[in-house]
């Protein structure tokens, strides 16, 4: 894609766009908002191809890094504008989400399926494993795009401790994280 | 590499860059430190990989299909313009040392530009042109090329057809064609009520030794309707059932309801 080949953009776009909009929906709530993140988070790897480092995490890592910012710009900005509670864009579409469902068809691929279903139950597991007080830190960090010293004011906790938690708490989802990366690759 | 304490105390940011939660003194700290240890980049490589697994860990959410090849038809209709770009067309730079030559040379300048911007402007019309007529070709392919998939997921001479239905009032009723040389699944259901909140229908192959395999998630139309397309190969005779049960939004690993639909594959002689 680098070298200007469109082809491996539509490419791209028909291996990641499911993950890119199940991270933009999940962050945002919102079909029209989530379908617009998969559109920017698409053109932006395009237009910036070149800068792709291999050795900085796998594609995938590059276009959720993408997507998750373009998302969370969105819901800073939805913030900005309606004062919207951050519960309020951040943890709905799991409860809710088919209530908002646009119905679609999916060609499904079982093995990927099953490979989904696997990870999703043991990333749910692994993050369960987390003492509460260090989930909270990831939740409001990775899904809210709270910064740590918004989280230190959200939950009056001295800075030192909420970036104390969220260390802990990564070195803990390292390892059973990175090795189903490694078995999806 | 820096020296041992830089190293541990620039390792202890790592995590924080991965959430992407550093100050700007911190991420300066890090780049610096980042540029000589090969370490550090490969943990924080395995920690950003990590944390975006959550994403790929989350209930799929597709979007509408015809939304999805929509924007999948713009994204590389604009790819296609910014390749073909023109690049601006520059005016000499080079002075001249006398007031004639450079008025000559200004006029000459001018014209280059103003026929340079002309022909820039017809030739982005016409790589817009282009552009447009290739998404239309590759669109229309694209559909033809589905619909042709289609058709013989339908219709080809390997097609077994599972009917499965259901005793419900409103009487669902589904049929699976099951390509066997291509190991193309094609199903589809019609009178499906819409599934309940927080649910969703998952289609299930049974095979005779009672492993349920996972055919996708699924929901109806506003009309009842829903196709659902998977490729998977299994044995010619190991298909007992196929079956559709309603399962909590994202599917399950294994089926938890009893099946609204269910379809008895006949043995192949």
């Amino acid at each position: 894609m680098a070298s200007g080949d469109e082809h491996a953009l539509g490419a791209l776009y028909d291996r990641w766009a499911t993950t890119v909009h199940t991270l933009a929906y999940y962050l945002l709530g919102q079909a029209d908002d989530a379908e617009d993140t998969v559109e920017e988070t698409f053109w932006q790897a395009w237009r910036e191809a070149g800068r792709y480092d291999a050795s900085r995490g796998a594609v995938s890592t590059w276009l959720s890094t993408i997507a998750r910012s373009r998302a969370l710009d969105r819901q800073r900005a939805r913030r900005r504008r309606h004062e919207e509670p951050l519960e309020s864009s951040a943890s709905t579409s799991a409860e809710d989400s088919s209530a908002r469902a646009d119905s679609p068809v999916l060609a499904a691929d079982p093995h990927r399926e099953a490979e989904h279903a696997e990870r999703a139950r043991d990333i749910a597991a692994a993050l369960a494993k987390l003492p509460a007080e260090q989930r909270e830190v990831i939740e409001l960090s990775y899904f809210g795009g709270l910064s740590q010293s918004e989280i230190a004011a959200r939950t009056s906790l001295p800075l030192g401790t909420v970036k104390t938690r969220a260390r802990l708490a990564l070195e803990k989802l390292r390892a059973p994280l990175s090795l189903h990366r490694e078995g999806s690759q | 590499m820096s020296e041992p304490a830089g190293h541990d105390a620039v390792r202890e940011l790592l995590a924080l860059d991965a959430l992407d939660a550093l100050s700007t003194s911190e991420r300066r700290d890090l780049d610096v430190h980042l540029t000589t240890c090969d370490e550090c980049r490969r943990e924080l490589a395995h920690m950003r990989d990590g944390l975006a697994s959550i994403a790929e860990s989350l209930p799929a959410r597709a979007m509408a299909p015809e939304r999805a090849t929509a924007m999948r038809a713009r994204l590389v209709s604009h790819a296609i313009e910014d390749r073909t770009r023109v690049t601006p067309i520059r005016a000499p730079s080079r002075a001249s040392s006398t007031r004639w030559l450079a008025a000559a040379a200004f006029l000459i300048a001018a014209g280059a530009i103003a026929y340079g911007v002309g022909q820039r402007g017809a030739v982005a019309q016409l790589a817009s042109r282009i552009a447009a007529l290739r998404d239309s070709a590759s669109t229309m392919q694209r559909r033809l090329a589905d619909q042709q998939s289609v058709l013989n997921a339908l219709t080809g001479p390997g097609v077994r057809v599972i009917d499965a239905s259901a005793s419900s009032a409103r009487q669902p009723y589904a049929r699976m064609f099951w390509d066997q040389p291509t190991n193309h699944w094609t199903f589809v259901a019609y009178n499906l009520p819409a599934a309940a909140p927080g649910h969703t229908y998952q289609l299930w192959l049974v095979t005779r030794d009672q492993k349920k395999v996972s055919a996708g998630t699924f929901e109806p139309q506003p009309n009842g309707s829903a196709m659902v397309r998977a490729t998977y190969a299994l044995a010619p005779d190991s298909l007992a059932a196929i079956a559709v049960t309603n399962e909590p939004t994202g599917g399950s690993p294994q089926p938890t309801t009893t099946p609204l639909l269910v379809g008895a594959a006949a043995k192949t002689d």
